[in-house]
C-alpha cells in the first residue's frame, strides 16, 4: 500500500479555486454524482411502487406470467452485471494507481460484458416474447396458451412492467457503455482531463455501480417469482 | 483496511477487497436463484399452515438477498462505507424517499376496511372487476362485479 502510495503521490492533483482542498473537491463531485442518483432512485422508484401494487393485486397471475420468462438467463444476465461492476471498480482501482493499460483493459471488458447483457435481453429474451404475443398491445395474448393460465389483463400488466423497467434499465446499460466507451478511449488516448484525477472514472463507475444495483432489484422482481 | 492519501486525497483500497465483494455478490445470487427454486408454499402447507405464508416467505427471503446484495455494492464498489458524513447522508436520501413512497401501498391496503363509495362507483377500475380467466379481454362494460366490499 505504501508503495502504491509514494506512486500516486508523485502525481499531485489540481485543486479548483473554488475548493478548499483536494478532499472537500472530491467530496463535492461525489455528492453532485450522488444528487443525480438520487433523481434515479426516485423515478425507478415510482416504478417499483407500481410494481408492488399490481404484484399484490395479481400475484398469482403474475406467478403465471412470469414462467414464460427464462430465469437462467436472468441469472446469467445478473452474473455478467456483477462481473461488469467488478472490472469497473477496478478499473477505478488502477485510475487511482494511474495504471494506464490495466484502466483501458478494465473499461473495456466492462463495455464488453455489458454489451453481452444486452444481447441476451435483445437477442434471447425480447424476439421470443413479440413471436408469442407476448408484448403489450393490440395483439397481445392472442395466443393464450403462452400466457400459463394467467388472467390476460393481469399478465398484460406484468408484462407492461417487465418492458417498461427493464427496458429503462436497458436504455441505462446503453448509456453506460456508451460513456464507459469514451471513457476508455480517453484513458488510450492519454487526455489529461481523465488521467489527471481519478474522479472522472470513480463518477462513471457510481453510474455503474447503480445500474447494477437496479438490476439485482429487477431480477427477483420479475424472474423469481414465488408461487 | 483503509490507507489515505493526504496530498491528492486518494484512498487506495487493497484489491482484495473487491474480490471478496465480488464472491460475495455471487453467492448470494445463487442463493437466491436456489431458495427460489424452492416451494415454501408447500412446506408450510404441510405443517398446516396457510400456503400464502410460503409465498411471502419466499418474498421476504428474495427481497433480504438483494437488500444485502445492494448494501454490498454501495458500501464497497460504490465506497460510500469510506466516504464522508455527507456522502453516506445523500446516498440515503433516495432511499429514504423511496420508503416514505411506499407508504402510499397503506390506502390500497386499507380501503376493505374504510370502504370509500366514490371508488367503489368506479365500475371501470380492474381493482373491483373480478377478471374472467377464459373470457374477453378486457372484459365487457356490463360484467358483473363480484368482488365483495
Amino acid at each position: 500500500m505504501s508503495s502504491a502510495h509514494a506512486e500516486v503521490e508523485n502525481f499531485p492533483v489540481h485543486v479548483h479555486t473554488q475548493f478548499e482542498d483536494i478532499e472537500q473537491q472530491n467530496e463535492s463531485y461525489i455528492v453532485g454524482m450522488w444528487t443525480f442518483m438520487v433523481t434515479e432512485v426516485m423515478f425507478f422508484g415510482a416504478l417499483f411502487l407500481v410494481y408492488i401494487l399490481y404484484r399484490w393485486n395479481y400475484q398469482p397471475d403474475f406467478y403465471r406470467a412470469h414462467e414464460a420468462l427464462d430465469w437462467r438467463l436472468g441469472a446469467t444476465n445478473t452474473t455478467l452485471l456483477l462481473l461488469s461492476s467488478f472490472t469497473m471498480v477496478m478499473g477505478v482501482h488502477f485510475a487511482q494507481l494511474r495504471k494506464r493499460k490495466q484502466v483501458v483493459m478494465n473499461l473495456i471488458a466492462t463495455c464488453v460484458l455489458a454489451t453481452g447483457f444486452l444481447l441476451i435481453k435483445f437477442v434471447l429474451e425480447w424476439p421470443i416474447k413479440f413471436e408469442h404475443h407476448l408484448v403489450p398491445g393490440t395483439s397481445f395474448g392472442i395466443h393464450p396458451e403462452q400466457l400459463n393460465g394467467a388472467s390476460p389483463r393481469a399478465a398484460e400488466l406484468f408484462f407492461s412492467l417487465y418492458f417498461l423497467m427493464t427496458g429503462l434499465h436497458a436504455i441505462h446499460i446503453i448509456v453506460g457503455i456508451i460513456i464507459i466507451g469514451a471513457l476508455a478511449l480517453m484513458w488510450q488516448k492519454n487526455k489529461k482531463s481523465v488521467t489527471e484525477d481519478y474522479i472522472p472514472t470513480e463518477l462513471v463507475g457510481l453510474y455503474w455501480h447503480f445500474v447494477d444495483l437496479v438490476w439485482i432489484f429487477l431480477f427477483p422482481l420479475f424472474y423469481l417469482i414465488p408461487q | 483496511m483503509a490507507s489515505s492519501g493526504h496530498s491528492n486525497g486518494i484512498h487506495i483500497f487493497p484489491k482484495m477487497m473487491y474480490v471478496k465483494t465480488l464472491v460475495a455478490l455471487l453467492v448470494l445470487m445463487f442463493l437466491t436463484v436456489a431458495v427460489a427454486q424452492v416451494n415454501l408454499s408447500h412446506i408450510v402447507a404441510r405443517w398446516g399452515w396457510d400456503p400464502g405464508v410460503g409465498t411471502v416467505l419466499n418474498n421476504i427471503i428474495a427481497m433480504t438477498i438483494a437488500v444485502v446484495k445492494g448494501l454490498l455494492v454501495i458500501q464497497f464498489f460504490m465506497h460510500v462505507k469510506f466516504g464522508s458524513d455527507l456522502v453516506k447522508l445523500w446516498a440515503m436520501t433516495g432511499f429514504i424517499w423511496v420508503t416514505l413512497m411506499l407508504f402510499i401501498l397503506m390506502d390500497y391496503g386499507t380501503r376493505k376496511y374504510e370502504p370509500a363509495p366514490a371508488f367503489d362507483a368506479d365500475k371501470g377500475s380492474a381493482l373491483y372487476r373480478e377478471i374472467t380467466r377464459t373470457g374477453e379481454n378486457p372484459p365487457p362494460d356490463n360484467y358483473p362485479i363480484v368482488r365483495p366490499r
